[in-house]
């Protein structure tokens, strides 16, 4: 079976890396191809002579930029949207429409006629042939395992989509952000594909993926027109120190064809995406009313609280050493918050979804039949409950050993239910759901796999708190201000961190997704 | 090939032999304490592109360990009583007394004091006394050491050795006793780390074997890299070794007068990670230094900022025209110093 993860020690660690950059090396360096269609080119084209001028900067045309930018996007990647292409490209379309509706009165007669020279140029991408089968033999080409990313995090769900539609989830890994590659080595596979442009990444990222040892061998596949030289990306990663690596010219192709007559000097025109809001303007979701999880609330600002537990045993708090000058985490028993406490939680997500995003990638092809594994016992649980009513169904797993089968409902009403507290609880259950002993060994094992993961995420996400802040971040939250720190490393999850000002005398009910999780409310 | 292990009590101890990327950064260490190319023109400026920080330090700590002890540097002289008649007061000096057999629950260790101070006074055989005394200042405490059978030597040190009272420990049996006094005694600064305190110390506890410190001259199959790389905290000297020496960049961007003042015995600076080399490359204080830049590839957040700063430092020096600005400590591996001088 393949293995592929993060367990290594850092002396092997160490020598992996080196021995990478060597191989990487010996092999010419980084190996580009292009990504990109005639029909893609054609719209990317359109998109960038919109862009090309400043016009389409102008505050009234904000919504047409967006629109415009979607596009591009889109047009740059129509593979990732290969689970419903037309759909979303018809979305694309009638809000092209409705905008160049909406400001037609403030463009000139070039400017309608681009806008209308790109709406045109999208009916080229309709029904369109993503070339998936290529793609899958072009990355092939690499090795059998790989690990794969994008420019930018959120494009980590498309990748999956596009791993599972190829049907290599055993094979290949996606990595949902780059700034994940900084914890530890990856291994167990053959190649790193960066699916886009190493001109977007920023120097630190360019530099995280081609020169730190990820992989013997390192490809980018392309998907835009842009062609650069081996000096423009080498100045970009190296800067005055000697180029470690090699980068070869790229000159932009289409799937098997030869190379594109650019024209057009793409490098010239900046594309002018809209900024990612930043960690602060995040909307906090609204506090929920209804949900299976028992809650009470640490109020950390007028309108944010963050739900924990009523039956938690343990939070983290935070405290600043004066020792060695740092911030350290440090576990408080429930009973003991109380306000003054410094507390943090995620923005986005909750704590579970985001554990298990992170886990699910350092876990590798592997997690693929974890989750079969999972899923499989879980329907049968779920049939169990079924075929016996609720209470009949607890009465008979209590009897045949499953201490907690009260927790029966939320057990089969969560998404991510992963087991029962208890190892003798969960190998009762399985037990009674009549798997074989070879099978209960295997989920077991698995399991205590994939929790042990959870447990290192959670750790890794607390220490990266702690060491992004400084005493000065400190003073700030002394002083009541409350302070967001996000961590590349982890797909840009956000942390919220601020002084606890009252803990909630009652009991909330609230869905699982908003448990440790800074809401408005 | 050196070998690192953890002794974690755990499933996650490990011991596995280090690449030869290691061995071969430890070698450049040394090759800076004793080349012409070096020694002629100073590097001010020494860059190491490393895909990952981790074990590098370690690595040139071990080498500039290896190098002091093989070329048996050390400003220290053995006084005789009529030198310790005539030694003037404030000079530096270590009383180091016999090494005594001391039984713990582990088992039988030898164990000595060891006393370095700034003289005060030196008394003779006075009426009633066995033996003359010196009177050593140790931190503004006058501390009086009869030298008596006991002492087996006082040594004139430079006068920027830490001072302080330490006990050294030592194996009861299989060792050259003189050549372990001798060699975790030595006096000879030779290189301040400033690094994050964590990872740094992290990798300061692995057990180092296979080293030809260890075979050659410690006869132990064993130590923690610490102690054979001979690493101090500077601000917290404990040990009476002065060879290596580490401290956080945090320590020094809140003392930066006081800890470049610790720093000053030191000809290297390991400027360990990105951050440190962003804080650090362009501080004046450490401008006379000979600074090795480890910059991390996979240190993404402060990258661009070390570069930077890298690239403003460098404008003002020169790429070393005999190395051809390069020299190499890997070739198979690609490994290679930029040097500016």
């Amino acid at each position: 079976m393949l293995k592929c993860g993060f367990e290594m020690n850092p002396v092997e660690a160490a020598n992996a890396r080196h021995l990478n950059l060597c191989d990487n090396a010996a092999q010419g360096g980084v190996l580009f191809e292009g990504l990109l269609r005639v029909d893609q080119f054609k719209v990317l084209s359109s998109c960038s002579a919109l862009f090309r001028g400043d016009w389409l900067e102008a505050e009234h045309l904000s919504a047409l930029k967006k629109a415009v930018s979607s596009i591009y996007w889109y047009a740059r990647l129509p593979l990732f949207f290969s689970s419903s292409p037309n759909d979303h490209l018809h979305r694309l379309e009638e809000e092209l429409t409705r905008q160049a509706d909406l400001t037609g009165v403030f463009l000139d007669q070039i400017q309608i006629s681009q806008v209308r020279s790109l709406a045109k140029s999208l009916e080229l991408l309709r029904d369109w042939d993503p070339g998936l089968d290529e793609l899958g033999q072009t990355l092939d080409r690499f090795g059998q395992r790989l690990l794969l990313v994008t420019e930018e995090s959120k494009w980590s769900s498309e990748l999956d989509r596009l791993i599972e539609t190829l049907g290599k989830q055993d094979q290949w890994t996606a990595v949902p952000a780059i700034g994940y590659l900084a914890r530890e080595l990856p291994r167990g596979f053959d190649a790193l594909v960066l699916l886009g442009d190493p001109n977007r990444l920023s120097q630190g990222h360019a530099r995280l993926l081609f020169c730190s040892g990820l992989a013997s061998k390192i490809a980018c596949l392309v998907p835009g027109p842009m062609s650069f030289s081996s000096r423009s990306l080498s100045d970009k990663v190296f800067g005055i120190l000697e180029p470690r690596i090699k980068f070869p010219n790229f000159i932009p192709t289409a799937f098997a064809e030869k190379p594109l007559e650019v024209g057009e000097n793409f490098e010239e025109i900046e594309i002018k995406m809209l900024n990612r809001p930043s960690a602060g303007e995040v909307d906090l979701e609204v506090l929920g009313s209804s949900g299976s999880q028992r809650c009470k609330l640490l109020r950390i600002a007028d309108e944010e609280v963050i739900p924990i537990e009523t039956d938690a045993v343990r939070v983290s708090t935070l405290l600043f050493d004066r020792t060695d000058g740092k911030v350290k985490e440090v576990q408080v028993e429930s009973p003991e918050l109380k306000p003054g406490l410094v507390v943090f939680a995620l923005v986005s997500q909750g704590e579970q979804e985001f554990l298990w995003t992170a886990a699910r990638v350092d876990m590798g092809p592997r997690y693929s039949e974890f989750d079969v594994a999972r899923k499989s016992w879980i329907s049968k649980l779920r049939s169990f409950v079924k075929n016996h009513g609720p209470h009949e169904a607890e009465r008979i797993l209590r009897e045949r050993g499953v201490t907690t089968a009260n927790n029966l409902d939320d057990w089969i009403s969560s998404e991510n239910f992963l087991r029962p507290r208890a190892d003798v609880d969960f190998r009762a259950l399985l037990k009674a759901l009549d798997l074989d002993e070879f099978e209960r060994e295997r989920v077991m094992g698995f399991t205590s796999e994939f929790s042990g993961g959870l447990i290192k995420v959670a750790k890794t996400a607390r220490k990266l708190v702690c060491d992004a802040l400084s005493e000065e971040h400190w003073g700030l939250l002394m002083n009541d201000e409350n302070l967001n720190v996000s961590l590349e490393e982890l797909g840009d999850a956000t942390y919220r961190l601020g002084k606890i000002l009252s803990v909630s005398q009652n009991e909330v009910m609230l869905p699982a997704s908003q448990v440790r999780r800074v809401v408005r409310g | 090939m050196t070998k690192l292990g953890s002794v974690l009590p755990s499933d996650e101890d490990f011991e596995s032999e280090v690449g030869k990327w290691f061995d071969n950064l430890g070698r450049f260490a040394s090759r800076l304490l004793t080349e012409g190319v070096f020694l002629a023109r100073p590097p001010k400026i020494i860059v190491l592109q490393v895909p990952s920080r981790a074990l590098v330090s370690a690595a040139l700590n071990l080498g500039f360990s290896a190098q002091a002890q093989f070329s048996i540097r050390g400003g220290q002289t053995k006084l005789d009583l009529s030198q310790l008649e005539s030694a003037k007061p404030g000079k530096m000096m270590q009383i180091r007394y016999e090494w005594q057999t001391e039984v713990r629950e582990t088992g039988a260790i030898l164990t000595r004091v060891v006393m370095t101070g700034k003289l005060h006074s030196y008394q003779t055989v006075r009426p009633g006394a066995r033996f003359p005394s010196l009177t050593l200042d140790i931190s503004g405490v006058a501390k009086p050491a009869a030298l008596s059978k006991n002492v087996t030597g006082v040594y004139a040190v430079d006068a920027s050795i830490p001072s302080g009272i330490q006990v050294q420990e030592a194996p009861s049996a299989g060792i050259d006793i003189e050549e372990w006094g001798g060699f975790f005694s030595q006096q000879a600064p030779t290189c301040c780390t400033f690094t994050f305190l964590s990872d740094f110390e992290t990798e300061m506890n692995l057990q180092v074997t296979n080293h030809p410190l260890l075979d050659r001259y410690l006869n132990v199959p064993t130590l923690p890299l610490k102690q054979l790389a001979r690493l101090d905290r500077l601000t917290e000297d404990k040990q009476v070794h002065f060879v290596n020496s580490y401290e956080t960049l945090r320590k020094f961007q809140h003392s930066e007068e006081d800890v470049s003042q610790l720093a000053e015995p030191f000809q290297f600076v390991i400027l360990d990670g990105n951050s440190a080399v962003a804080n650090l490359v362009g501080n004046a204080l450490l401008r006379e230094k000979t600074k090795i830049c480890i910059v991390d590839s996979s240190g993404h957040d402060r990258l661009s900022d070390a570069l930077a700063a890298l690239g403003q430092e460098a404008m003002h020096l020169a790429k070393n025209e005999k190395l051809a600005g390069l020299e190499v400590i890997d070739a198979e591996l690609g490994l290679i110093a930029e040097v500016w001088v």
